[in-house]
């Protein structure tokens, strides 16, 4: 278990210079001149060229993508041109607050999805197992940000029951306020993978449930309930967890859209701020993180993949 | 043969919906089983064994598979139990051994957890006594190394110590009745005497009774004191061991036993499988389910389903035979 994980630690490295590369070369691909951005339209041509060559803008491709994962490892993404800050701090105060949203959404989708899947795999074919159908075609059918605004609009805007935009209330915090503003974000950006990780539960769930052990501990006298946690889960969990990892990834993108439609101050939001105003280093920051966290979320996944499959675990 | 049944089914038969109309897997099946005896049910694959067994311990899908028919246990009649009591049923009172021992063990759990699983949730045991338990029992199956087995995942033992484990954990919990289904097929011939050995002194030696399935009359023989042949869902014949093979009556009894492979180069010659194949149980052949194969057919056999009728009244136990053909026959 141990040396799969030290290798599989390993492997991320090249996948994280590949995608420090793609961000760089995004930077590279993004049409608009860098200097005339900061500058503002009023400089002039002499002021830009002299921005230029103190940014390395003159420089080869190659010498500004070493100076660029040069300036990365120190911890310097450049500077936000609509913050007038650095990339880092704009990102460094935002991250805990999608971490937290996201976070939140996928643990909600996960333990949900894996119960309601499970239930209704208990009993194939009857009203709860096709309600769960139903149910999955529904949320898996709607935009989320479609739903977001259905959301807005009936609880916030119609019963007045939770707050729409933000993550605290003017002059509020706390838990319970922030709390309650999570509520309708979180819904809105958990639907969609719970409704997917619901659905291969219930597949996984009736693949393993007709295995040949499954029936050896029931005719030991094991009831339904325990032969389906200890004995069926365990066995149907690993193709789950990669579904869930797959969402955990999705749902960290899908956080850009649900960010912006309840106003909730994460990296999502900034991101989608940064495209509406061309600010390139935000938006290759932004771009990094969001690829960061999907290559460790994918490290995650197998980690615990092994950790449910004896035959890695031992060895 | 004592005449106090242990376990007393009688006309037992599963129906499944099937693509048309319903079929039947299993059909007006009765045997019994006194305290300490050992019945074989031997016919082709296919024929409804798995599913007999299946439908005596309440295992088969519900509510697709319906099944009709009493299974008297300890008094009760398990087809009409709750729910709760048919568990309590299950694993110390009938115990089951299925045939592919890979499959049947948990690959996720090591043999130790799933042994002992049942004795520390049901029987009250602490873990510890439980898994001390389960060192004892997987010795007296002749595990070797057993202690240190506990703590293997199944993949890691060969299939003949898998199927060992399952035997230890079907007799774990004392049952008093003991299913062994096709214990021994999916093993090398040396492992299946060792396992049918393993299987015949655990009956002796622990006082169970013996529910022993195989598609093998060779693999009954020496071990059982009674034999039910099934072909397409019915039983066709029914006597003591001896009698079975002294003199079978029914067509296909003597089929399968001029099938079996002999050590005598004589009989040898002659050996030959039965020709043609068992029928699809969804659309079984109109009267004796026997006569396409039947060397002995005649014109009422697609007629009417033979009854399974007792014969020679005069010194065999309990003989039935299903062909009215052969009970012509001067014995
Ligand atoms: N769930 C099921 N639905 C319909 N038919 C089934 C089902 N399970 C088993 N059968 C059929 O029942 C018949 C008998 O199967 P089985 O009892 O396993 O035979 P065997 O004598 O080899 O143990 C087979 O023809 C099989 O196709
Ligand atoms: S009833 Fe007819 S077909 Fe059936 S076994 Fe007897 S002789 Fe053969
Ligand atoms: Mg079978």
């Amino acid at each position: 278990m141990l040396t799969f994980t030290v290798r599989r630690a390993l492997q991320m490295i090249p996948v994280a210079f590949g995608v420090t590369l793609a961000t760089f070369l995004l930077g590279q691909i993004i049409p608009g001149d860098q200097a005339a951005a900061l500058l503002g339209p009023s400089s002039s041509e002499q002021e830009r060229q002299a921005l230029r060559e103190e940014m390395g803008l003159n420089e080869p491709v190659l010498t500004q993508y070493v100076t660029y994962l040069g300036n990365l490892f120190t911890g310097d993404l450049g500077r936000s041109l609509s913050f007038g800050r650095p990339v880092m701090s704009v990102l460094a105060e935002r991250i805990a607050n999608t971490v937290l949203l996201s976070g939140t959404a996928i643990v909600v989708a996960a333990l949900l999805g894996v119960a309601i899947g499970t239930w209704a795999a208990m009993k194939p074919g009857s009203v709860r197992d096709r309600g769960l159908t139903v149910g999955v075609l529904f949320f898996n059918s709607i935009p989320s940000f479609w739903f977001g605004l259905v959301l807005i609009m009936t609880f916030s805007l119609g019963l007045r029951l939770l707050p729409a935009t933000g993550m605290t209330s003017i002059g509020g915090g706390g838990v319970v306020d922030v709390v309650a503003h999570m509520v309708l974000p979180v819904i809105t950006l958990a639907a969609w993978s719970l409704a997917v990780i619901a659905r291969m539960t219930r597949s996984a769930v009736l693949e393993v449930i007709g295995n040949d052990y499954v029936r050896t501990a029931r005719s030991r006298g094991v009831g339904e309930m325990r032969v389906v946690v200890r004995h069926v889960l365990p066995n149907a969990l690993p193709s789950v967890v990669t579904v869930i990892g797959l969402q955990a990834g999705f749902l960290l993108s899908g956080a850009v859209l649900t960010e912006t439609v309840f106003s909730w101050p994460g990296i999502g939001l900034a991101l989608y701020q940064a495209i509406s105003t061309r600010d390139i280093p935000l938006i290759q920051g932004g771009i990094l993180l969001i690829a960061i966290g999907f290559v460790l979320i994918n490290f995650l996944v197998d980690t615990l993949q092994a950790y449910f499959n004896p035959k890695i675990k031992l060895a | 043969m004592s005449s106090q049944a242990l376990l007393d089914v009688e006309r037992l038969s599963v129906a499944y919906p099937g693509r048309d109309r319903p079929f039947r897997t299993v059909d007006d099946v009765s045997f019994r089983v006194a305290p300490g005896e050992a019945l074989g049910i031997v016919g082709e694959s296919g024929c409804g064994k798995s599913q007999t067994m299946l439908a005596v311990l309440r295992l088969l899908p519900s509510p697709v598979a319906d099944i009709s028919g009493a299974i008297r246990f300890g008094g009760d009649d398990l087809a009409g139990i709750p729910a709760k009591r048919m568990r309590a049923v299950r694993g110390s009172g009938i115990g089951l051994v299925s045939q592919d021992a890979l499959s049947a063990l948990n690959p996720a759990m090591t043999i130790g957890a799933q042994m002992a699983e049942p004795l520390v949730r049901y029987d009250g045991m602490r873990r510890r006594a439980a898994l001390e338990r389960c060192a004892e029992l997987l010795d007296l199956v002749g595990l070797p190394g057993a202690r240190q087995r506990l703590g293997s995942y199944p993949h890691e033992l060969s299939g003949g110590m898998r199927q060992r484990v399952l035997i230890a954990m079907a007799i774990s919990r004392n049952p008093k009745v003991l299913i062994a289904d096709e214990p021994t097929t999916a093993l090398d011939v040396t492992i299946q005497a060792q396992v049918l050995g393993l299987i015949d002194r655990l009956r002796r030696e622990l006082g169970m009774a013996l529910i022993l399935i195989s598609h093998d009359l060779g693999v009954v023989a020496g071990i059982t004191d009674r034999i039910a042949v099934m072909y397409a869902g019915r039983i066709v014949e029914t006597a003591s061991t001896t009698d079975l093979f002294d003199r079978p009556r029914h067509p296909y009894t003597r089929a399968l036993l001029a099938s079996m492979p002999r050590m005598d180069e004589e009989l040898r010659e002659r050996l030959r499988p039965i020709p043609g194949l068992p029928p699809d149980l969804e659309q079984p052949p109109p009267g004796c389910a026997y006569h396409p194969r039947c060397l002995l057919a005649r014109a009422g056999c697609e007629q009417s389903m033979p009854q399974l009728v007792r014969i020679g009244a005069g010194g065999a136990p309990d003989h039935r035979v299903r062909c009215p053909v052969v009970l012509e026959e001067t014995p």
